[in-house]
């Protein structure tokens, strides 16, 4: 037998004859014949493999990528290069975290269940919020699932959303929008700053105001910058009865207020940048934190502690009621399953970080990021984009032809920008630029000295 | 045969939590040079100080041991397949091949943006292609889209997949799925949640769904038919061909439920059964790990014709032999920020490399060989939901058990703990009373069979001569049985709120 | 003076010309288990007959109650949502919400005490 099966052609024979069996092709004796799979089929498949060649196989492609393991990079938009703690992989590749699943049967899967529970008591934490979900898919799909949640809370169908928000996140709204039968209308920022402001509502009309279910805004932006006058934008939803969401940056929470803090209803997010790395996307982390008035209207797991028989403390999943394998058509959501290792990566993460981590790496994304800002402005290559106040990342106008100053940087270790005209085609000369704490200064001289060097050139 | 000893179940034991672990002032990582962010917070302007916080969030302070300990702790408290058997029904908790780890972890993967210009990582796009590839020749299917990261999402792209062919169609009447009562939750729920109205079909005697039920419903405002097979009874629906048939006549598309394709991986493709849209759980299907409840992945595929609905964007080789990103015409949109679970689908093409087309029909003729194994060493003590030959899970009811003895499936399930065996799935489907759904894979030996038969065998001894043993499990897990109407009733959910001891 | 009806969606409901009060029956809280919580609608809404107008969730299964007529709520029991227990302990007396009948010609159907009883027998057997 190939592959992973342990049975001898002696346990086979053994176990057919125990069934009454001359063949295993016996078993499948209800699939009609004519539906068969052909061997032509099965050997274009592959004709199987071993380590050796499996290991040279993803290694020749792993060669034709080119990955910030090599080049310092650049890159956000949602996806950051931050370091991850040596224990998080070790801890979170343990077998008994890795092969167990679902804990249904709370006396086996306290482990998993505790970390669930420490996770969301976390997330809380860092969000400002009271309660929060054992994760969801990503950032966001997060988002759509507040969507859904403040439209069955508020029994209304319009959304506002800043015209800041991560385009792709933007794109899944409109997907799951769409089904729903809601309406999502932009809120428009100031072109300025950046930043959508205190009185952001102003712009929807009466009708549009009446059926508010939910004002959607992401801090730091996609433009990098961070939100202000979210106190008042929240005071103005609940007044019109309608809710307010933040799609948050995690590692913020080291330096900035926090969205609960300031009035948020829901906060959802992408954990990416705390405990994974950027993985091609994805595996990553959607979390969801609410208020405690919206418990029922969560979607995906959620871990409680209780006491067993004899009164000892005891977690389970718990308020299963609202759940697809429960409620069926009527449940909350569809989710089943969401991204608990991750989930477990990012409670070791924030553990080993504790407070005055996160304040130190969130401090030095902050230095670094206006060190570039200022070295790249001076470069002669670009002029900022806009004057919002920036976290961790910035906008900038570029005056050079970005393409080739990416691939001038890739050659000397680099990974640039994004140029933004890839995600948002109406702004073909916005570059986006990501600073997290594994850059140094020395990197950034680098990036700028190239940058000056091609505007020297193009004579920007 | 002697009477088997508990000698694998775990002590009671409570690990304090992070919380109550802390220390004001400990650390467990630092980032050198600190002060001159500091100084730098100090020198920011008007505008950012503003929105600067006082204080950091009050997480708790700790050691790099704490924390190491604390993990390393709280994992022994978990039942893993990597240390005991784990027959859950419909969830195919097989063996999780290293080398899939391994090739996953590789800094080429883990350290690749998604934004990489597509020329900087034709490596991992030429994997994904190939994955596509792969999974369309073993399901039958014209394109996969990657991106669903569970196989809850790959059943919402499946339907707003379905519901998009519909209306580019001009065709806005078709408002209902079909779904046997026999379906996984999940069904229902997606449907409800891509917009739909649930039709419930009835299964038959034998439990299987009858074409002739199908054509009854089916009818102008079918968009669709839900269908997972073999079904969760452990079924083939043999009248897959007509049913498929039925709806189609009726303007429906068919969809395959991917949950239960360990049954028939290598040997019928969904395509080739009629179903128009299918997805599949690499998580259970093409082994790759569950983690505790994700990340799983669940690719959709479909038939010629749908290609142009799926979410955008995916992998197309060119004809130079490059790949680049392309979006489809139609897409009724994407529903992850980037291309779904990378990493896990590395892990699931290095799983279908490994076996290879023959080892994937190898695979799906021991796991139902494994299945029907303990379906007839066990058939003798529980009650089968249906006589005869199953596919890759035996389906048992405890109905008459508890009949006559009082105690019900969760007791036997409970008392497996002490054995050290994880629990079959329970109470599911809903259709059987007292159910117990026992998949154990094709990664088990038959010596391992032959333990979990002997300890069933065994309980329901004790269940005559000493129920208290099941009503009292489990003794030997880290906590006795919890309380879920407290939990539910008086909802604790964070550090904080059982601090303030919320009730 | 008020008279108690049930329905075939176990419930109950007192009927005093146009008011009503509505709770679920005895047989209801046995089949739910322990109750965990109560989903109440909002005073003011209406609901049509046959919609759900509040749910009650157990630790395992939950279940809608019906409008039995057309109705609009003026009332609704908020003692429930701390101590959904109470449901359990005393159904028939645990009230959910009470509500002005819209349409008379809505009501139709209801069961007296015997033609329940009845009907539970039934399904018994």
């Amino acid at each position: 037998m190939s592959g992973y099966i342990p049975h001898t052609d002696d346990d086979v024979r053994v176990m057919l004859e125990r069934l009454g069996l001359a063949d295993v092709a016996d078993l499948f004796a209800a699939i009609p014949s004519e539906l068969e799979i052909g061997e032509e089929t099965l050997e274009a498949v592959g004709r199987g493999s071993d380590e050796i060649q499996l290991l040279k196989h993803f290694r020749a492609a792993g060669a034709r990528n080119r990955t910030a393991a090599e080049a310092a990079s650049f890159l956000g938009a949602g996806c950051y290069d931050h370091h991850v703690p040596a224990a998080v992989d070790q801890l979170a590749g343990r077998s008994e975290f890795l092969t167990s699943y679902t804990p249904y049967q709370a006396e086996v899967s306290q482990g998993t269940l505790q970390a669930i529970f420490e996770f969301q008591s976390q997330i809380a934490l860092i969000t400002g919020m009271e309660i929060a979900n054992a994760s969801l898919y990503d950032g966001a799909s997060a988002l759509a699932e507040a969507m859904l949640l403040a439209a069955a809370e508020t029994r209304r169908q319009t959304i506002a959303v800043s015209d800041n928000l991560h385009p792709r996140y933007r794109a899944v709204l409109g997907t799951y929008a769409r089904v729903r039968g809601l309406r999502l209308c932009t809120l428009k920022s100031d072109p300025a700053t950046r930043q959508l402001g205190a009185s952001a509502l102003t712009q929807l009309t009466a009708d549009e105001r009446r059926d508010l279910a939910l004002v959607i805004l992401q801090s730091p932006n996609f433009s990098g910058v961070v939100e202000n006058g979210i106190r008042e934008l929240a005071a103005a939803c609940h007044e019109g009865r309608s809710l307010l969401a933040v799609s948050w940056d995690p590692v913020a929470s080291g330096l900035y207020r926090l969205p609960g803090d300031e009035g948020a209803d829901i906060v959802t997010g992408e954990g990416q940048g705390i405990g994974t790395r950027p993985s091609f996307g994805g595996p990553g982390l959607g979390f969801m934190a609410a208020r405690q008035k919206l418990l029922r209207r969560l979607p995906g797991r959620i871990v409680g502690a209780t006491t067993d028989r004899d009164g000892r403390r005891a977690y389970v999943l718990t308020i299963q009621a609202r759940e697809q394998h429960i409620r069926r058509e009527k449940a909350t959501s569809n989710i089943c399953t969401n991204q608990a290792l991750i989930a477990l990566r990012s409670t070791i993460h924030l553990a080993l970080l504790g407070p005055e981590g996160l304040g130190e790496v969130a401090g030095r994304c902050y230095h670094l990021a206006h060190l570039a800002h200022e070295r790249l402005i001076a470069s002669g290559a670009f002029t900022a984009e806009n004057q919002g106040p920036f976290f961790k990342e910035f906008r900038l106008r570029a005056h050079v032809d970005t393409a080739e100053l990416n691939r001038r940087l890739l050659a000397a270790g680099i990974q640039g920008g994004l140029r933004l005209g890839r995600l948002l085609p109406e702004s073909p000369d916005d570059y986006l630029v990501a600073v997290t704490e594994r850059r140094t200064p020395d990197e950034i001289d680098r990036f700028a000295r190239i940058a000056a060097e091609l505007a020297g050139e193009e004579g920007a | 045969m002697g009477k088997i000893t508990i000698d694998r179940g775990l002590a009671r034991r409570q690990i304090p939590q992070l919380n109550e672990a802390s220390v004001p002032g400990r650390r467990g990582w630092k980032l050198d040079g600190a002060s001159a962010d500091r100084a730098a917070l100090q020198n920011a302007a008007a505008a950012d100080r503003s929105l600067f916080a006082d204080t950091a969030p009050a997480l708790p302070e700790l050691s790099e041991l704490d924390v190491v300990r604390h993990f390393t702790q709280l994992s022994g408290l978990n039942h893993s397949v990597d240390n005991g058997f784990y027959p859950l029904g419909s969830c195919t908790m097989k063996f999780n091949p290293r080398i899939n780890e391994s090739v996953a972890a590789l800094d080429e993967f883990t350290g690749l943006h998604p934004l990489t210009e597509a020329e900087n990582c034709q490596g991992i796009l030429a994997l994904l292609h190939e994955l596509e590839e792969k999974l369309c020749l073993l399901l039958g299917y014209s394109r996969f889209s990657l991106q669903p990261a569970a196989g809850a999402q790959g059943e919402y792209v499946g339907l707003i997949v379905i519901r998009a062919w519909h209306e580019d169609r001009g065709d806005h009447e078709r408002r209902e799925i079909l779904i046997p009562d026999s379906a996984h939750g999940t069904n229902p729920a997606s449907a409800a949640a891509a917009g739909f109205d649930v039709v419930v079909l009835p299964s038959d005697e034998d439990g299987c769904l009858r074409a002739e039920t199908v054509r009854k419903a089916a009818g102008p405002r079918t968009a669709g038919l839900m269908l997972t097979n073999p079904n969760t009874l452990g079924l083939f629906e043999h009248e897959v061909q007509e049913i498929a048939a039925a709806v189609h006549e009726a303007g429906g598309l068919v969809y395959y439920d991917g949950a239960n394709a360990n049954a028939i991986i290598g040997r019928v493709r969904p395509g080739d059964m009629g179903f128009d849209v299918c997805h599949l759980n690499l998580h259970k299907t093409f082994s790759t790990p569950h983690g505790g409840g994700g990340p799983g992945a669940g690719p959709v595929g479909v038939r010629a014709g749908l290609e142009d609905f799926l979410p955008g964007p995916f992998v197309t080789r060119r004809e130079d032999g490059s790949y680049a990103w392309e979006e489809p015409a139609k897409s009724a949109g994407p529903v992850h920020a980037w291309y779904g679970n990378s990493l896990v689908l590395l892990k699931a093409l290095a799983y279908i490399r490994m076996l290879g087309g023959a080892g994937c029909r190898e695979a799906s003729g021991m796991a139902v060989l494994n299945a029907n194994y303990v379906a007839h060493e066990l058939a003798a003590y529980w009650q089968l939901a249906k006589p005869g030959p199953v596919m890759h899970e035996a389906v048992f009811s405890g109905k008459k058990l508890r009949d006559r003895t009082g105690l019900l499936t969760l007791d036997v399930a409970k008392r497996l703990i002490d054995y050290g065996i994880h629990p079959p799935t329970v109470y599911f489907p809903l259709i059987v009373p007292e159910a117990l759904m026992v998949e154990p894979t094709e990664t088990e030996s038959l010596e391992t069979l032959d333990h979990f038969i002997a300890v069933m065998r065994q309980i329901h001894d004790e269940m005559e001569e000493n129920p208290d043993l099941l009503r009292e499990a489990p003794q030997h897990a880290a906590i006795s049985r919890p309380d879920e109407t407290q939990a539910a009733r008086r909802p604790v959910l964070t550090w904080l709120q059982q601090e303030r001891g919320d009730s | 003076m008020s008279q108690r009806w049930y329905t075939r969606e176990h419930e109950w409901v007192d009927v005093d010309g146009e008011d009503a009060v509505m709770g679920i029956t005895d047989y209801a809280q046995q089949q739910l288990g322990e109750i965990v919580y109560v989903d109440l609608p909002e005073a003011d809404d209406s609901f049509a007959a046959g919609e759900a107008v509040a749910a009650l969730e157990s630790v395992k299964t939950a279940a809608d109650v019906y409008a039995p007529f057309d109705l609009t709520v003026t009332e609704v029991n908020t003692e429930l949502l701390d101590a959904p227990e109470l449901v359990n302990q005393d159904a028939e007396g645990a009230w959910l919400l009470k509500a002005r009948i819209t349409d008379p010609d809505s009501v139709a159907g209801l069961l007296t005490l015997e033609e329940y009883n009845a009907l539970l027998a039934a399904a018994e057997s």
